[in-house]
C-alpha cells in the first residue's frame, strides 16, 4: 500500500507549489495591481517599501486569500464526505439542508426583520448568527427525521425536500418584502469572500482545523464504505457512529463557511470529482488532503477571476463558481452515461 | 469430525418489522466444523439468504442462540464478528476507483491500526489470498473494470484476507457462465482444504454442490436437514425438494438429470 501512496508525492508537491504561486497572483490582482516584489516584502521582510501596499495587503488582500483557501478546503472536504457517505456522485455539502437553512435564517433576518422588529439590530455579526441558527435548525430537523431511516438514499431525498420547503418560504418572504430588503438578501446570496475581519478568519480557521483533525477517526470507515454498507458492517464498522461523525464534521465545515461567506455553489460538488480525475484513487488517506489542496486552489482561481474580469467592478463569487462548476457537472453526467451505454 | 466452529441451537429465522415477527423457519440446529465446505440448498424464497444473514449477524436471531467457537453471539462486539465471519454478497459494489489490491487489503481492516496502515504482514496475507484465488495478475486493475468472474474471485480473496474461521457466500456463482461456476467451486474447495476455514455457500447449482461439498444443508417448507449426500435421509429430502417432471435425482451418479 505504501508504494501506491508514494506515487502521489510528486502530485502533492506540484499542487503545493501551484497553491503558493496562486496566493501571490491572488494578492497581486485587484483594482490596484501590486507587484510580486512588494508582496514578498510585505509578507516576509520587516523593511516596508510602501506603506499603502502594506496596508492593502494585510487588511484586504491577505484576509481574502485566507478566506478563499479555508472555503475551498472546507467545502471540498464536505463534498467528498457526502459523496462517499451517500455513495452518490451528485451529493454535495448542502444535501443535509445546511444551505437552505442558512438562507432561511438570513432571509428571515433581512426580509422578515421589519415584521419581527429586529431591524435595528442588523449588523455585520447578525448575518453570520442568523445563518448559523437557520442552518443548525434545518439540519437538526433533517437529522431527527432521518434518525430511524436506514436507507441512506431516503436521507438524501429528505434533505432535498427540506431544501425545496425552505426555498418556498423564502419566496413568500421575498414576495412581501421591499426592494431594498430584497436587494440586501440577494447580495448575501451572491456570496462574498472579502467581508471577513482577521478575528473572524481565526474563528473559521479554528473550526476547520478541528474538523480536519477529527477526519482521522473516520478514514477507515470511509474506505470501508467504498464497498457498500453491508461489507463495511462486516468489517466491524459502526454505521451509526460513522454517520454521526460525518454529519457533524460536514455541518461544522459547511455551516461555518456559509455563515461567514454565504452559500457558495458547486464547489463542494465539483472539487471531489476534479480531485478524483487527477488522483485516480478512492483511498481517503490520499483523497482527503488532495481535495483540501485542490479546493483551496480552485477557490483562489475563482476569487482571482472575480477580481480581474471586469476591471474595478467585481463579479459575485457565486456566479464565478457556478460558471465554472456547472460545466464540470454536466460533463460528468455526459461522460458517465457514455460509460454505461 | 474435527472442532466445532459454529453451533446453532434451536434457531428461528425470519424478518422482524416494527410490530410483528415473520418467521420463515424454526427449530434449526446444527454444527459446522473446521475445514468443511457446506452447501445450502433450497428453492427460491425458502430462507437461504435469511439463514445466511442471520449467521452473519446482519439479521437478528428471533429465537435460540448461536455460538462461534463456544462464544455466544450476544457476547461478541462488531469487531469480534469481523474477526470471525467474512462474507461474499450478491450485491454489486458502488462506483469507486479502488484497485484489486486495495479492495482485498480492505479485508485487513479489523486488524490494522486507526489509520488503516497495511503492514508487511498484512501485505503478505493479501498476497496469499490473491494466490489462492488466482487474482495476482489483476493486482493493479480497477475493480469496476473487472468481469463478473474476476470480480467474484476478488471478493472471495477479500473475504480470505479478513482471515476468519468462517466464510459465508451468498450465491457466489450467479451471473457466471458454466466455466466460471466450476472455477469458483474449485477455488472454494481448495481454500477449505488448504486453510482449514469453514465455508458455507448458499447456491442454486445443485450438481456442483453435490460434487463439491462435504455436507449439504437443505431448507424447505419451514423444515431443514443437514448431512452427507450418501445418507438416505438427505437423498430423500433432495428428491422431495427438487424432483418434478422436468428434473430427477439420480442416486447412482449422484446428480440431478434434466
Amino acid at each position: 500500500m505504501h508504494s501506491i501512496q508514494k506515487k502521489y508525492y510528486s502530485s502533492f508537491i506540484a499542487l503545493t507549489l501551484l497553491l503558493f504561486a496562486l496566493i501571490f497572483i491572488n494578492i497581486s490582482s485587484g483594482s490596484l495591481t501590486i507587484p510580486f516584489k512588494e508582496i514578498w516584502n510585505a509578507l516576509f521582510s520587516t523593511t516596508t517599501t510602501n506603506e499603502n501596499y502594506q496596508y492593502i495587503i494585510t487588511n484586504y488582500r491577505l484576509p481574502k486569500s485566507f478566506t478563499s483557501i479555508l472555503t475551498g478546503i472546507g467545502l471540498g472536504i464536505s463534498g467528498l464526505l457526502m459523496q462517499t457517505y451517500f455513495r452518490n456522485p451528485l451529493a454535495g455539502p448542502f444535501v443535509l439542508g445546511i444551505s437552505s437553512g442558512a438562507s432561511l435564517g438570513v432571509a428571515l433576518l433581512i426580509m422578515g426583520g421589519s415584521f419581527l422588529g429586529i431591524l435595528p439590530y442588523i449588523n455585520g455579526l447578525s448575518i453570520p448568527i442568523a445563518s448559523s441558527l437557520g442552518a443548525f435548525l434545518v439540519l437538526s430537523i433533517v437529522m431527527i427525521t432521518a434518525r430511524n431511516i436506514r436507507n441512506t438514499m431516503s436521507i438524501l431525498i429528505i434533505g432535498l425536500m427540506f431544501g425545496s420547503f425552505t426555498s418556498a418560504i423564502i419566496s413568500i418572504l421575498s414576495y412581501f418584502s421591499s426592494a431594498s430588503e430584497l436587494q440586501q438578501y440577494i447580495f448575501w446570496s451572491f456570496g462574498s469572500l472579502s467581508n471577513l475581519q482577521w478575528n473572524q478568519i481565526y474563528l473559521l480557521g479554528f473550526v476547520i482545523t478541528i474538523s480536519c483533525i477529527s477526519l482521522f477517526t473516520i478514514i477507515k470507515p470511509l474506505d470501508a464504505l467504498l464497498l457498500g454498507e453491508n461489507y463495511a458492517k462486516s468489517l466491524g464498522i459502526s454505521l451509526k457512529k460513522t454517520q454521526t461523525v460525518v454529519f457533524i464534521i460536514t455541518s461544522l465545515l459547511t455551516g461555518s463557511i456559509t455563515a461567514f461567506v454565504g452559500p457558495i455553489a458547486f464547489i463542494g460538488l465539483a472539487i471531489p470529482h476534479i480531485t478524483k480525475l487527477v488522483f485516480k484513487t478512492s483511498n481517503h488517506k490520499t483523497l482527503l488532503p488532495a481535495v483540501a489542496i485542490i479546493g483551496a486552489i480552485v477557490m483562489l482561481v475563482c476569487d482571482t477571476l472575480s477580481h480581474i474580469s471586469l476591471g474595478n467592478k467585481n463579479l459575485p463569487i457565486n456566479a464565478i463558481t457556478s460558471l465554472f462548476g456547472a460545466p464540470v457537472v454536466i460533463w460528468l453526467l455526459v461522460s458517465r452515461s457514455k460509460k454505461t451505454t | 469430525m474435527s472442532n466445532t466452529v459454529l453451533n446453532l441451537e434451536n434457531i428461528a429465522i425470519g424478518y422482524q418489522s416494527s410490530k410483528k415477527e415473520h418467521i420463515i423457519c424454526r427449530n434449526i440446529y446444527f454444527n459446522l466444523y473446521q475445514g468443511e465446505l457446506v452447501c445450502l440448498l433450497g428453492r427460491n424464497g425458502s430462507g437461504k439468504s435469511t439463514l445466511l444473514k442471520t449467521i452473519a449477524n446482519m439479521l437478528p436471531t428471533l429465537q435460540g442462540s448461536i455460538t462461534i467457537n463456544q462464544i455466544d453471539y450476544s457476547n461478541l462486539s462488531a469487531l469480534d464478528f469481523a474477526k470471525n465471519i467474512s462474507i461474499v454478497l450478491t450485491e454489486s459494489l458502488p462506483e469507486n476507483s479502488l484497485t484489486v489490491f486495495e479492495t482485498i487489503a480492505l479485508g485487513r481492516q479489523p486488524y490494522t491500526n486507526w489509520l488503516g496502515k497495511i503492514t508487511e504482514e498484512d501485505e503478505q496475507i493479501v498476497l496469499n489470498a490473491m494466490e489462492l484465488t488466482d487474482t495476482v495478475s489483476l493486482k493493479n486493475n480497477f475493480v469496476n473494470q473487472l468481469s463478473d468472474g474476476q470480480l467474484q474471485r476478488v471478493m472471495i480473496a477479500r473475504a480470505l484476507a479478513q482471515d476468519t474461521p468462517i466464510i459465508l457466500l451468498d450465491e457466489p456463482t450467479s451471473h457466471l457462465d458454466i466455466h466460471h461456476k466450476i472455477n469458483i467451486f474449485k477455488i472454494l474447495r481448495k481454500i477449505s482444504k488448504e486453510t482449514q476455514k469453514t465455508i458455507l455457500i448458499s447456491t442454486h447449482e445443485i450438481n456442483l454442490a453435490l460434487k463439491n461439498s462435504d455436507r449439504l444443508l437443505l431448507i424447505d417448507n419451514h423444515t431443514f436437514s443437514i448431512g452427507n449426500v450418501q445418507e438416505s435421509k438427505i437423498q430423500d429430502k433432495l428428491t422431495s425438494i427438487f424432483n418434478s417432471d422436468d428434473i430427477k435425482y439420480d442416486a447412482k451418479s449422484n446428480q440431478f438429470i434434466f
